[in-house]
């Protein structure tokens, strides 16, 4: 039988099993290693003596509405707001009623109601162009944190523009429904490696121009593949089939990143293509985009005729209709995907 | 609607999450009623401080909410809720003032593994154990006092390990450190309790002598 006092990793699986923490197998081994259950009962009782007082040790239990609260944290986070009780029940033409009685009368709700549209026309447009234009900047700021973490990468990566793995010939880069079943491929794999590898963080790839797109949220990056959600990259970035080097494969000016391509709707669907427009949607009205270059420049161009030689950035070259399975036609054919 | 939430309390976390992912909200409520309770007994005796502890577990829903499109179907969902519980509470404690620690040598040996003291040199072999002489809450108080003392890499494993008993495999995948490294670890922390509460004791002996 093993002594007890002169082996320390016996008293580690000796913790291991009177705790329970074993596997079968694990604990099976250790009971013949002891010499049999007998022989671990008194070895067991010292150790229940050491560990007796940390029972002691009680910490509160949850509040009864712990769950409750939860499930409105967790609403909340996800921009739905829950209607004040009674609002909803209210018919209408009648005044709003909350709990107690009656507010205003249609009289005076319309007088509020002409008095917040003249505020609205005076203030908002000018406070809207003043939003966008702090979107756009910090649009573009975001732009540079990636491709500052595309140098990085590349010094860490033999040049290399951050890559994924291979894509199939016939692997599609968009679905063009959500029951798309077919082999799709999402191109989001190639930035993700930037936020895998720690060189970019997941909000830089948010842009504030669109609303319904949200960060990443992990702690554990290296855990993951891809953003776990389309919507937790705002930007389209080359189609990448193979690995490209930052040495010869591009010229300085080629776009790397954009505004999320026109070609897709806000869920990364394919749109018909009866609906296209020709810039990005991220910035109101889509007026244009912030582009980011392989020299790691970032200007807002009114145009996706941006590339080199006057380029359309989301599109392939004489390419009118889309599926999900275009591939950019030669190394100045820049075409930007989800 | 009763009938659904009836068999969704048999479905495993994993199905859950899956329901949840295809639409199924209610599932999600299902996996928080199911982990709420157990995860804030883990973060709050990792943290603490029971308020804190439940902002954490409340973050952590969210966090699972938002990424649970991330989540690898091939592991369990148990493990990796409480690793995103653990990684919460560990940045809070690093974010929160630190408290003066007080220095427990434990012989100039490595926490993790290496020349240990064995938890067996505080064992109370003379029969005469201070727990009779002691009140049930000055015992409590020294307990929570050093374990409050406790490194905070010791602490995690001990509550994975004696509290919630996660399996060995279980908690080298939370906190992601070798499973040997788990075993010498929880073997360090339980030392490290034995020998902090040991001198604790120790010390109250002699105060109440003096006086």
């Amino acid at each position: 039988m093993t002594d007890l006092n002169q082996n320390s990793e016996f008293q580690s699986d000796l913790l291991g099993y009177r705790l329970g923490l074993m596997d079968e197998s694990e604990r099976s081994a250790f009971v013949e290693r002891a010499g049999g259950e007998a022989a671990l009962a008194s070895m067991c009782r010292r150790l229940d003596s050491i560990l007796s007082p940390l029972a002691s040790d009680k910490v509160d239990a949850a509040p009864a509405d712990f769950v409750d609260r939860i499930m409105s944290a967790v609403e909340a986070s996800n921009g739905v707001l829950p209607f004040p009780k009674g609002a909803l029940a209210t018919p209408p033409g009648q005044p709003i009623v909350t709990g107690g009685g009656s507010l205003f009368s249609m009289r005076e709700l319309s007088g509020i109601a002409a008095a917040i549209l003249m505020f609205v026309g005076v203030f908002v447009p000018g406070y809207y162009s003043a939003r966008q234009a702090a979107q756009k900047a910090a649009c573009a700021n975001n732009l540079r944190a990636v491709g500052n973490g595309v140098v990085a990468y590349a010094h860490a990566n033999e040049n290399r523009l951050p890559f994924a793995g291979f894509v199939p010939a016939e692997a599609k880069w968009a679905a063009t429904n959500p029951d798309f079943d077919g082999d799709a491929v999402r191109n989001s794999r190639h930035p993700y490696q930037l936020v895998k590898g720690q060189f970019v963080q997941p909000d830089a790839f948010v842009c504030p121009g669109n609303a319904t797109d949200f960060a990443f949220q992990t702690d554990s990056p290296g855990q993951f593949d891809d953003f776990a959600h389309p919507q937790n990259i705002s930007y389209a970035t080359n189609l990448f089939t193979r690995p490209f080097s930052l040495d010869n494969e591009f010229v300085e000016t080629m776009p790397i990143a954009a505004g999320m391509t026109p070609l897709v709707d806000q869920n990364r669907l394919l749109r018909p293509s009866g609906a296209a427009i020709p810039n990005s949607w991220n910035h109101g009205k889509a007026t244009g985009q912030n582009v980011l270059r392989a020299n790691i420049s970032v200007q807002f161009f009114k145009t996706p005729n941006c590339g080199p030689n006057n380029d359309d950035i989301y599109r392939v070259r004489g390419v009118t209709t889309y599926d999900g399975s275009e591939r950019p036609r030669g190394p100045e054919d820049c075409f930007l995907v989800p | 609607m009763e009938r659904r939430h009836a068999s969704e309390d048999q479905l495993t976390d994993e199905r859950l999450l899956e329901a949840f992912l295809a639409g199924d909200e209610p599932a999600f409520r299902t996996l928080v009623t199911r982990y709420a309770d157990d995860l804030l007994l883990f973060v709050a005796r990792f943290v603490r401080n029971s308020a804190a502890a439940e902002d954490i577990v409340q973050e952590t829903f969210i966090q699972v909410h938002q990424s649970a499109g991330g989540f690898d179907p091939s592991r369990r969902f148990r493990p990796w809720l409480f690793t995103i519980a653990a990684n919460k509470a560990r940045d809070h404690l690093r974010g929160r003032t630190r408290k003066k620690e007080v220095p427990l040598s434990l012989g100039g040996g490595s926490s993790d593994g290496g020349e240990q003291i064995s938890y067996l040199d505080f064992t109370a072999d003379d029969g005469a154990s201070p727990d009779a002489a002691m009140e049930a809450d000055e015992q409590k108080q020294i307990v929570q006092a050093v374990i409050s003392r406790m490194p905070d890499h010791l602490r995690e494993v001990l509550v994975l390990g004696y509290y919630q008993r996660c399996p060995y495999k279980e908690i080298a995948e939370i906190v992601g450190i070798p499973l040997g490294t788990v075993k010498s670890r929880l073997h360090s922390a339980v030392s490290h309790f034995a020998e902090a509460y040991k001198r604790e004791i120790d010390r109250r002996g002699r105060n109440h002598a003096r006086t």
